[in-house]
């Protein structure tokens, strides 16, 4: 029972802490903004281990979790020291960084939306998340290396009506799938190349048609099914119509809530004519 | 209550016990046509063993058939040299570009993509992983180091681009100060990252795979890597990326993989890119440490590295003209001066450890040796662009950083130049390359990664070109005559990435080969099959075949046995070519027309594009720059699958 509390890595924490805090208790030479008094607590030095073993997926040696704890003292010896030295005024770095601190904040006043906001987003903005259509279809393919793969597929266009596709011969090996299932129309410009998706689309379906040109020649296409675009239930894309919202808000907020923190403030600008205070 | 349950477990036995009574007499004497509660059992309609080709055409088919498009290597602002570059965003506007929107890139030009891409994977630097927007934005953590401070005010006078390549230099020389690598700036960029990440994947439409780069850069010499991880926010956020300020020895980021797959139960990989920056580092036969390989050192790289990043940005790796004479396509967008930031030139002797034609040739000579081949990879191409835009196409490429986005400046531009200025690197030499092509089941994180893990994916420098690669015994001339050549390829070969072994008596390993040009692109010159083996003395040998052409009933084999160049319809003020030369499709059957089963031996199949405009005549055309001569105007885009490798039978 001893052995294993002695091998407690959270002891060693402990014990160090306070070590630490013997050493750093007393007080540095320097007089410093935080005072003059840095403890390392037990929770500062589980979360530099904390940090250590997640890089490292093992928990820090006592030589690895010294050196940072020391680095960690180091920067907090010259940040303190620094501030009392007043470095962070009037500095365009600290000024900046403040205030891009506040726009994080800003945006991140941006509550989380209610049902009702997310709803009216949503059927304001229905096309983001509308489905497009879908059509299933086979095709037979004429390359366009033929002289003339036009008048050939007109020509096999009766044997397919007649005898379905398994049809031996007169087509054209192609790298694209002879069957296609339920494809979106983008998928099917995005293999066929541009208009290929438009034209399917105006093929009755249940028939033997075509042909259809595409980039790489002609095709003989059957349409089995199409599927309508159609906006899915709104509770069936809630995470996208959140993702949507918050990148919709997020610039809105931070304008929003600027002109707010600036309506506390009366702005007057001296000196040069026709210059006005900004909004 | 109580007695429903009763009558469903009472059903379910019965059911059990019906159904091993059908079994039973089915395997027993099922010529009695026994009736049962299904029909009566006719032997005739038992389930045959052999395959035959079903009626239903979508049943059976669990081969992917459509390519998956996508970046595994895209820096956004969260990079350390990207911020620095003055690169403002973050990886959602590279998700929104990717999956196809309009975005205003760092330099306040509107860009959008030709054609949505399937996938992406933001792989930022681990390495300070957000603190250069902290040291842009003058964190005091870090403003109290000097140098941090002094590249701080480099950055805010304007001189971003000096203190990114400072940084670089000292990433390279282990003297980043510690502050940069503070933890607590890591974890809050990666945690914030992977929610992002987790917002923009769509499963079905539009793949985030979680990712970061490992950036091992010792003295200069690129070792980078990408890690990939198959799993979402809830496995990706139990670690800290595991940067090279832990460690630049790639042993060491493979335990770091292997704790993450034993901890969580995840899985990740991890992708070598610019072996042509690693001054012979990359495929050597020594490891970090320079000791000799062991089989544990390749049983490791083989399992955890399965792809290797062949072409991007900075340059191509494919081939050498100095490794490969005789091939005349060697030597594409070659970067070859010196290693990643020219702190050491090139020595000659060090180019057959960087490219990947002698890299997986030195696969079968370590494989001979260890029993186990360290570099048994596939290949894929990725752009490492710095912008947060996964650009890759020559009209429409938006350059390495966000200092190099398009201006009339840009190509001209020294964009490296060596200490002692013998050496420079200009704008003009960055490549708008590549794309990984992925034959996934399905657009998820699982089914892309598992494509990558076996394999079967290939290289693109940007032209979505569909290439197919099988490789088995029995192929032949009409196989590559059926509508549907990739049904044939599966159902009697292995596709790219596989393996074949056992070569049965007297026969040679036959491949189908195919290629469809990018349906807005150019036409297809050849498709070329690259050989590379083991002579019986232990020489590495390589050869490239020319299989199928364009324009073959004028184009033949001369007397050298070498194809003429197909010739060129670029008009280069104009930025225009046409598809009058070179066939949209090529498809044959090829048999290896110098086989012996004795000696290992790989293949894999590069694909030619017909000439187009190069991006630096698209930059000249629309700025009004005159480029000096040494200025590349056109190019010949490519495509490199995975290889399939043959092994005898020991």
């Amino acid at each position: 029972m001893l052995g294993r509390l002695l091998r407690e890595p959270l002891l060693h924490f402990l014990l160090l802490g306070a070590v630490l805090f013997v050493i750093f208790g007393r007080g540095g030479p320097e007089p410093s903004a935080g005072g003059t008094e840095i403890v390392v607590t037990t929770t500062d030095i589980q979360r530099i281990a904390a940090g250590f073993s997640a890089t490292w997926q093992r928990p820090p040696s006592e030589n690895e979790l010294q050196g940072a704890i020391n680095d960690y003292i180091r920067e907090e010896v010259l940040y303190r020291t620094g501030l009392s030295l007043g470095l962070d005024k009037d500095d365009t770095i600290v000024r900046r960084r403040i205030r891009q601190k506040m726009d994080f904040f800003l945006e991140d006043t941006v509550r989380e939306p209610d049902g009702s906001e997310l709803r009216a987003f949503f059927d304001a903005n229905a096309n983001k998340f509308r489905v497009e259509p879908r059509i299933s279809f086979r095709q037979v393919f004429l390359s366009s290396k033929r002289s003339n793969p036009k008048a050939d597929a007109e020509a096999l266009l009766p044997q397919l009506v007649a005898s379905g596709p398994n049809v031996e011969g007169g087509s054209d090996p192609l790298l694209l799938p002879e069957t296609f299932g339920l494809t979106p129309l983008s998928q099917i410009n995005a293999q066929f190349g541009e208009g290929f998706a438009g034209e399917l689309s105006k093929v009755e379906s249940g028939h033997w048609a075509g042909p259809l040109k595409s980039a790489y020649g002609f095709h003989l296409v059957l349409v089995t099914a199409i599927e309508p675009s159609q906006l899915p239930p709104f509770e069936e894309v809630r995470d996208a119509v959140q993702r949507e919202w918050f990148a919709a808000r997020r610039a809105a907020v931070r304008d929003e809530q600027y002109q707010k923190l600036r309506a506390n403030y009366h702005v007057r600008v001296e000196g040069l004519n026709g210059v006005r205070a900004g909004q | 209550m109580r007695t429903s349950t009763a009558a469903i477990a009472a059903a379910i036995a019965a059911l059990v016990t019906l159904q091993s009574d059908i079994f039973a007499k089915a395997q027993g004497a099922s010529a009695t046509g026994a009736g049962t509660d299904i029909g009566t059992f006719y032997k005739d309609e038992e389930a045959p063993l052999y395959k035959a080709p079903g009626y239903s055409p979508y049943a059976g088919r669990n081969y992917p058939t459509r390519v998956l498009w996508g970046d595994t290597h895209l820096h956004t602002a969260n990079s350390l040299d990207a911020a620095a570059f003055g690169n403002t965003l973050g990886p959602e506007e590279a998700y929104r570009f990717a999956r196809g929107e309009e975005v205003l890139s760092a330099t306040d030009q509107r860009v959008k993509l030709s054609r949505p891409l399937d996938f992406l994977v933001v792989a930022d630097h681990a390495e300070a992983l957000g603190a250069t927007v902290e040291l842009k934005n003058g964190n005091p953590l870090l403003m109290a180091d000097p140098t941090l401070k002094r590249w701080h005010d480099m950055m805010a006078s304007g001189q971003g681009v000096d203190a990114a390549l400072e940084i670089i230099r000292s990433v390279g020389t282990g003297t980043t100060p510690k502050a940069m690598f503070d933890p607590r700036l890591a974890k809050s960029v990666w945690q914030a990252y992977t929610g992002t990440a987790e917002r923009y994947n769509d499963p079905g439409r539009f793949t985030a795979l979680i990712g970061y780069e490992w950036t091992s850069n010792k003295s200069g010499n690129n070792l980078h890597r990408v890690v990939i991880f198959r799993d979402g926010k809830d496995k990706a956020d139990l670690i800290v990326p595991f940067s090279a300020a832990d460690s630049e020895n790639p042993a060491k980021l493979w335990d770091f993989l292997d704790s993450y797959q034993d901890k969580t139960g995840g899985s990740i990989l991890a992708i070598p890119h610019n072996g042509n920056l690693s001054n012979g580092r990359m495929f050597a036969l020594v490891d970090f440490d320079g000791r000799g390989l062991t089989r544990e050192y390749a049983e490791t790289r083989a399992r955890l590295e399965p792809v290797y990043e062949v072409t991007q940005i900075k340059g191509d790796g494919e081939s050498h003209p100095f490794l490969s004479p005789n091939d005349e396509f060697a030597g594409y967008e070659l970067w070859d001066k010196g290693n990643l930031d020219l702190t050491e030139l090139k020595k000659p002797e060090m180019l057959q450890y960087e490219y990947a034609r002698q890299g997986l040739e030195l696969g079968l000579k370590l494989e001979k040796e260890l029993g186990v081949n360290p570099f048994k990879f596939g290949m894929i191409g990725s752009t490492d662009s710095h912008t947060s835009l996964a650009t890759a196409e020559e009209n429409n490429f938006f350059g390495k950083h966000s200092g190099a986005e398009p201006s009339p400046e840009r190509a001209l531009h020294p964009f490296m130049q060596s200490a002692d200025k013998s050496v420079t690197l200009f704008g003009w030499e960055m490549t708008a390359s590549g794309y990984a092509g992925v034959w996934a089941t399905d657009n998820t994180r699982e089914a892309i990664f598992d494509a990558l893990m076996r394999k079967e994916v290939y290289a693109t420098t940007g032209p979505r070109m569909i290439v197919r690669f099988f490789g088995g015994w029995d192929f032949n001339p009409a196989d590559a005559m059926t509508r549907s050549p990739a049904e044939v390829g599966y159902s009697k070969g292995v596709p790219m990435g596989g393996d074949l072994t056992a070569a049965p008596d007297g026969k040679a390993p036959t491949f189908l080969v195919a290629a469809l040009k990018d349906p807005i692109g150019a036409n297809l010159d050849r498709i070329q099959v690259v050989k590379g083996w083991q002579d019986a003395e232990g020489g590495l040998k390589d050869k490239v075949y020319d299989v199928v052409w364009g324009n073959a009933d004028k184009r033949k084999l001369g007397a050298d046995g070498k194809l003429p160049p197909v010739g060129s319809t670029v008009d280069v003020p104009n930025t225009t070519w046409t598809n009058t030369i070179g066939d949209p499709e090529l498809i044959t059957e090829w048999t290896d027309p110098d086989f012996d089963p004795k000696l290992r031996a790989f293949y894999y199949v590069r694909v030619i594009e017909i000439p187009t405009p190069r991006w630096t005549a698209y930059d000249a055309k629309k700025f009004g720059v005159s480029m000096p001569k040494e200025v590349p105007m056109t190019t010949q885009e490519r495509a490199y699958t995975s290889p399939i490798w043959y092994t005898p039978k020991s």
